[in-house]
């Protein structure tokens, strides 16, 4: 195995193959406090990608009622329990940020390149089961709520929704585990994409990824997954003129929680710094987004916002230290992060570059016992050419239905 | 006390002496030569790895059942778990096939029967995995050209793979199975697009309609396993009695890329790799055996190109090998029988001799970088180069020529006579 770094870990990992890092890599925040699990991102997915012979069963996007929904079902938990048995009481991160357990390449058997299990038939047939069961309390009351009704900062009952593409890692286990090196990274973007020529149906993707986003086509015997809509990401939709378009789930995502885009790497592969990048901003200086379970050691790329009312042990395992960090600034984002979030979903082009201009200040409030004041800021974004997409206030503008209208309802 | 080897302990040296570069001259004459090769055919005869085609007039049978196959002798063979290179089956076990070969003027085939409990020929869910066998061979093969690494051959060795599946099997029998076959109860498709990415891209597993169970593969090393189809690569495959009963055949020239089968011009090695479906072995779980060599019977062929264990290994002691293998600390990395409690750095060499050839062993303890298999733990991904030490030419006294070697050629021929015996 060769040793490679991953930021996300803070730490050399193992990974079978040398360090090498895509130019720009795609990438993504969702804010899972604002998923209302309408599933148009998996519809749109399914209706542009999925909807042939042997894809029947596919949902290269799907979003799951978290802590028991899951697509395949118990896909994390089964993962997690095979780490914690290859590696009992280890699995835990130090202090400053580094992980100390063993990550699915370095508590791979033996015999595998990666620590993994192929989802039985069964586990793929439900996208969503147990969607809605909460967690268990103890409650007294009628209506089954708990005693004294919510508790902040997290509920003593609780689900949220888990919004999922592939995470088109730096370090895939799906190419990992090809014996064929049929799975490729894209040098351009670093989109993961399997070779749909040279791969052989063994399915070692799929009992690799731990994220479970490689699926086998029964119709033509050979594996697929997510293509992070390149076509659309290069920009050759004839919609945006030539321009990079963000993929179908991101934009046609009605909560408006979703903004992907591409950040420029060092060839160390940590993040140029790029400081009007909006998922720079949010990832590298508001940290208010994470990845997915980062101790899996594949350094996936679509980041998440927490869910602020959850018990932080659980956003812990699941999103990484920092999860405390991320939902305070969330929770009270900075002047700028709280511009930056207006960016979500007023286009589907890919926004490169924002400015904002400083407008006045809106209302001052106060958030857990701080001061917070918002203002009336635009925040305006650029394509990658430097022309201007749109521009966008962080007050939303009050339209007064005109009289005339006024009993249109 | 070393027994005296006389000659073929000079055979032995000439083998070493090869493998680090010199060049060793001998001039025989031509009836030395038919009896060297006779000698040299009963002993690969001996250690099992000699399987004889017989010449029958006529079209060679597709059917295994054919009353043709009579003609030919039945060889066992052995078959252990393919374990050097992940992926690769979690746990190390030994099965046997059985194989005859025919030939006529044109054509080649074999008659492979693998036992099965259970017959795997279906593809259809995303959890099921379909039996298959295998018969591979180097694409270029004679005196003096050495064979490929076992397998998937190696760079600059490559070899011919012809896979016969049961799933392809299947297609040509009833028809291919895809989505609309396997869920009969399922609600029609709706609408006119359907769009089969495998399939539109070329790939050979996607394609509906067949007329050969059996694929022409090339490979130059793990990884670059590539299907290059031949109109006349032929079989046909019956689950029986809990046993695949296969047949491959083809014209002895290829229609296409693939080995040449040259009768009358020596030895044409082959090897042979199954697939258990029900136990979800694909790609490297597979069970695997060393090179063989398939003697065209009726042929005055040489038989100089297949070096006999009895030659490399002449006078050497597999119990000192085996003693030797323990002081060298092999085990600190390998897993062998009976000696210590064997590392899992290095690839398991409980069969060490099921799957590898002796020259090939002996190669391989020599000089660990001739052939690198590129798996975590053995090897370097930086270099290229294998993390397995070399103790050839090592003296005692590094910096003095005349102190003792710490491993003799002999040792070297010990130790490779201790792996070959793992059987």
């Amino acid at each position: 195995m060769a040793e490679v770094y991953n930021w996300q870990l803070g730490r050399n990992m193992e990974y079978p193959y040398e360090e090498h890092h895509s130019k720009r890599q795609f990438a993504a925040v969702f804010n899972t406090n604002r998923c209302i699990a309408c599933q148009t991102c998996s519809m749109a997915c399914k209706s542009t990608w999925t909807f042939s012979e042997g894809q029947e069963y596919m949902w290269w996007n799907n979003v799951e009622s978290k802590p028991y929904g899951g697509y395949p079902a118990n896909w994390d938990s089964k993962i997690l329990s095979q780490l914690a048995e290859a590696d009992p009481d280890g699995q835990k991160w130090s202090e400053d940020g580094t992980f100390d357990g063993k990550t699915i390449f370095e508590a791979a058997p033996k015999n595998e390149r990666v620590l993994g299990y192929l989802p039985t038939n069964a586990e793929w047939r439900t996208p969503n089961l147990y969607e809605d069961t909460s967690t268990k309390y103890k409650s007294s009351g009628k209506l089954g709520l708990a005693d004294g009704g919510a508790e902040l900062p997290a509920h003593k009952a609780w689900f949220f929704y888990l919004q999922r593409i592939c995470n088109h890692c730096s370090y895939p286990a799906c190419a990992a585990a090809c014996p064929r090196n049929a799975i490729y990274k894209r040098p351009e973007d670093g989109i993961v994409l399997i070779d749909q020529e040279r791969c052989r149906g063994y399915r070692k993707c799929m009992e690799a990824c731990p994220y479970k986003k490689p699926m086998y086509n029964a119709q033509s015997r050979v594996s697929e997954k997510c293509i992070g809509c390149y076509p659309r990401v290069e920009g050759s939709d004839p919609l945006t003129n030539g321009h990079p378009m963000e993929t179908r789930c991101m934009t046609a995502c009605v909560g408006q929680i979703r903004l992907q885009g591409l950040v420029d790497l060092n060839e160390d592969g940590s993040w140029k710094e790029d400081r009007h990048n909006p998922l720079y901003h949010m990832v590298k200086v508001a940290k208010v987004a994470l990845p997915l379970y980062p101790q899996f050691g594949t350094e996936p790329n679509i980041y998440y916002i927490p869910p602020r009312w959850v018990p932080r042990e659980y956003l812990t395992q699941m999103f990484g230290p920092g999860v405390e960090e991320a939902i305070n600034a969330y929770r009270a984002p900075s002047r700028e992060l709280l511009a930056v979030m207006q960016l979500f979903r007023r286009s589907q082009e890919i926004v490169f570059r924002y400015e904002i201009e400083e407008g006045p200040k809106a209302y001052e409030t106060k958030v857990r016992g701080e001061k917070f004041t918002m203002y009336n800021d635009t925040v305006i974004a650029y394509r990658e050419n430097g022309e201007e997409i749109f521009r966008t206030e962080v007050e939303e503008p009050v339209i007064v239905r005109p009289p005339e209208r006024s009993n249109a309802i | 006390m070393r027994p005296n080897t006389g000659l073929s302990s000079v055979a032995g040296a000439a083998t070493i002496a090869a493998l680090v570069g010199f060049v060793f001259f001998s001039v025989s004459p031509a009836t030395r030569a038919r009896a060297a090769d006779n000698t040299r055919l009963d002993q690969l005869e001996k250690a099992g790895d000699l399987l004889r085609a017989h010449k029958v007039d006529g079209v060679l049978p597709t059917d295994p059942d054919d009353a043709k196959w009579a003609a030919a002798s039945e060889h066992e063979v052995p078959l252990v778990s393919q374990f050097a290179v992940a992926p690769s089956a979690a746990k190390l076990t030994r099965s046997q096939i059985s194989v005859r070969a025919l030939y006529n003027d044109s054509e080649f085939a074999l008659l492979v029967v693998a036992a099965d409990a259970t017959k795997n020929d279906d593809v259809s869910t995303a959890g099921h995995f379909a039996d298959a066998i295998a018969v591979g061979f180097p694409t270029d093969y004679g005196e003096g050209i050495p064979l490929p690494y076992i397998g998937m051959g190696n760079e600059g060795r490559p070899v011919n793979v012809w896979q016969w599946k049961a799933a392809w099997q299947t297609d040509i029998d009833s028809g291919y199975r895809g989505v609309t076959e396997a869920y009969a109860n399922r609600i029609p498709r709706a609408g006119p697009i359907n769009y089969v990415a495998g399939k539109a891209a070329g790939s050979p597993l996607s394609q509906t309609s067949r007329t050969s169970p059996v694929e022409n593969l090339v490979a130059e090393g793990f990884g670059t396993l590539t299907s290059t189809p031949s109109a006349k690569l032929d079989g046909k495959g019956i689950y029986k009695d809990g046993a695949w009963r296969v047949v491959m055949k083809r014209p002895l020239k290829p229609n296409g890329v693939g080995a040449r089968i040259r009768v009358g011009a020596g030895l044409l090695p082959i090897t042979f790799a199954v697939w258990d479906g029900a136990a979800a072995e694909r790609n490297g779980m597979k069970g695997l055996t060393r090179w063989r060599f398939v003697v065209f019977s009726g042929e005055n062929a040489s038989a100089k190109q297949a070096t006999p264990a009895s030659t490399v290994l002449a006078g050497a002691d597999p119990a000192k090998g085996k003693s030797l293998v323990a002081a060298l600390g092999c085990t600190s990395c390998h897993a062998l029988p009976g000696v210590a409690s064997g590392g899992i750095v290095g690839p398991d060499l409980s069969y060490a001799g099921a799957i590898h050839r002796p020259e090939y062993l002996l190669e391989s303890i020599i000089k660990p970088n001739a052939i690198v298999v590129p798996a975590p733990g053995y090897f370097d991904p930086t270099s290229g180069l294998s993390t397995m030490p070399s103790f050839y030419n090592m003296r005692a006294d590094e910096d003095d020529p005349d102190s003792p070697l710490i491993v003799t050629d002999d040792d070297f021929r010990d130790m490779t006579s201790y792996l070959w015996s793992l059987r």
